[in-house]
């Protein structure tokens, strides 16, 4: 066998690292909705197990990228590439995409009467070809999480979000999210609707879950106590279509203080259109 | 719950719950007091509901019907209750009547029909008559239906209302499977045809309240 000197060995093995290390690669991205333009030479990156929150001004387009993430087919893609675990996501379906552990929370999570949570997790399981818990198991394990979330555990066997309180619908998503593991996790303002005790619950929740796998996380908020919980290491601010600053959380914390066009991030002008 | 096999056709029910195995082509079911009946086969039948005085009946149907024409006719006897769920899937060219006839005071009637349709026609006559010299009834009916994109059900609805003390609603929904619940199961994983299939059933049974009827556990 022909020996590899051990720097070209070591050359190969930190180019393969680094490019499993990469969970998410956006470059020049264009989407339209209905011929608008929403995003546009959009440029995002996310290596595995890195937090990440987008900010912005309402109407800036934050939620418009957690859909084309999730390839809904509303959001036309016209330029630019996504690159997810190392595959072209735009050759994607939302269900490949789900499938390669992409998971998202969205802001109002629909509602489907006649299908219970416990039918769609253990169908969803099934169809993932993830190992198959036996019934007293797999209620055991959804008992113990009901138990972890506060919610009572009929809530198991009830309508997907049917009749359910804000709270409620995002603390069901959470025992989701527990129950499918996703390595990646988009949360869409995922603190619309929760009164202060569910907010802490709800991220001290993400917390655990990040302590425990290690995902990379997207978080679209503008909440300052789910951020002091979750601790993400990388902000942007999305403004015009596109990420116009990127920081640590210190970026956060100067937007929570002095407000997007207080902190000079974003002008005054940019908003009248 | 019971399941009781209806060979004559005349059936008394009386403080009753039971699944009904309907042999005959045609049954007059006569209800007195609180009864439940689960019906999972109904193809081609003709069924009249008698409602006694002061009775409460709630008739649950989940069936698949195929080149089927049934017929469910109801009267009411004063201060009677009728819950009737008609949970349907369609195949072939199908026909469903129901026609209600208050010609007594202080009822409830509510008729809730879902179709869901695998490649077929289904028409739907739904009437509803309440008649002269009666007062403090309520009638409604709420139809949906779930398609494929070319709406292949016709509903026609027909409230003949003859008194001034009544309340009487009517609503249709016909349309094709919610994208945004596809989408929501489609991003939890689940491929198309499995997220469309639940979310179709879960539509019919979101209507039958009935646990041993909606899963098919009956003795």
């Amino acid at each position: 066998m022909k020996k590899i000197p051990f720097s070209r060995l070591h050359l190969k093995n930190l180019i393969q690292y680094l490019r499993v290390f990469t969970m998410l690669k956006i470059k020049n991205l264009t989407v339209k909705v209905l011929d608008k333009t929403i995003l546009e030479d959009f440029n995002l990156e996310i290596n595995r197990g890195e937090i990440h929150v987008l900010m912005g001004q309402n109407g800036a387009g934050k939620s418009t990228i957690s859909k084309v993430l999730l390839r809904d087919l509303h959001y036309e893609i016209t330029n630019g590439s996504i690159i997810l675990n190392e595959k072209n996501l735009l050759n994607m379906n939302t269900t490949e995409v789900a499938r390669e552990s992409v998971f998202l929370i969205g802001q109002n999570p629909v509602e489907i009467k006649g299908v219970s949570n416990a039918e769609m997790l253990r169908t969803t399981l099934n169809d993932q070809g993830k190992k198959e818990e036996n019934i007293l198991e797999f209620n055991r394990h959804l008992t113990r999480l009901c138990e972890k979330l506060l919610i009572p555990k009929e809530f198991i066997h009830r309508d997907i979000n049917y009749n359910m309180s804000g709270g409620e619908k995002k603390k069901m998503e959470l025992l989701h999210m527990w129950m499918l593991k996703p390595n990646f996790i988009i949360l869409d303002e995922i603190d619309s609707g929760l009164d202060v005790d569910s907010l802490k619950l709800v991220a001290t929740s993400i917390r655990e879950y990040y302590e425990e796998y290690k995902p990379s996380l997207l978080i679209i908020t503008h909440q300052r106590a789910l951020l002091e919980i979750v601790r993400p290491e990388f902000v942007h601010v999305l403004n015009n279509k596109k990420i116009v600053q990127s920081g640590g959380y210190e970026l956060a914390s100067k937007i929570f203080n002095e407000g997007f066009t207080g902190a000079s991030i974003i002008d005054k002008s940019d908003n009248v259109e | 719950m019971n399941k009781i096999i209806v060979e004559q056709d005349v059936l008394v029910l009386q403080e009753e719950d039971a699944v009904l195995d309907i042999r005959p082509n045609k049954l007059d079911l006569t209800v007195k007091g609180r009864v439940y009946c689960g019906i999972q086969d109904f193809t081609n039948k003709e069924l009249h509901i008698q409602l006694e005085e002061n009775s409460h009946l709630i008739i649950e149907f989940l069936i698949s019907i195929e080149n089927s024409k049934n017929k469910i006719t109801i009267s009411n006897g004063e201060n009677a209750k009728l819950d009737l769920h008609y949970a349907c899937t369609y195949k072939g060219e199908n026909e469903l009547i129901v026609d209600s006839i208050l010609a007594t005071s202080h009822n409830e009637n509510r008729i809730l029909i879902r179709a869901v349709e695998e490649e077929g026609t289904l028409i739907v006559k739904a009437t509803g008559s309440i008649e002269h010299d009666t007062k403090d009834n309520v009638y409604l009916e709420d139809i949906k239906a779930l398609t494929n994109y070319n709406y292949s059900i016709k509903v026609m609805p027909d409230l003949i209302v003859k008194t001034d003390s009544v309340m009487a609603t009517h609503n249709a929904t016909i349309s094709p499977v919610d994208t945004e619940e596809l989408f929501y199961l489609e991003s939890k994983g689940l491929d198309k045809t499995h997220a469309t299939s639940l979310i179709k059933e879960g539509f019919l049974k979101g209507i039958v309240e009935n646990e041993e009827l909606k899963t098919g556990e009956v003795k």
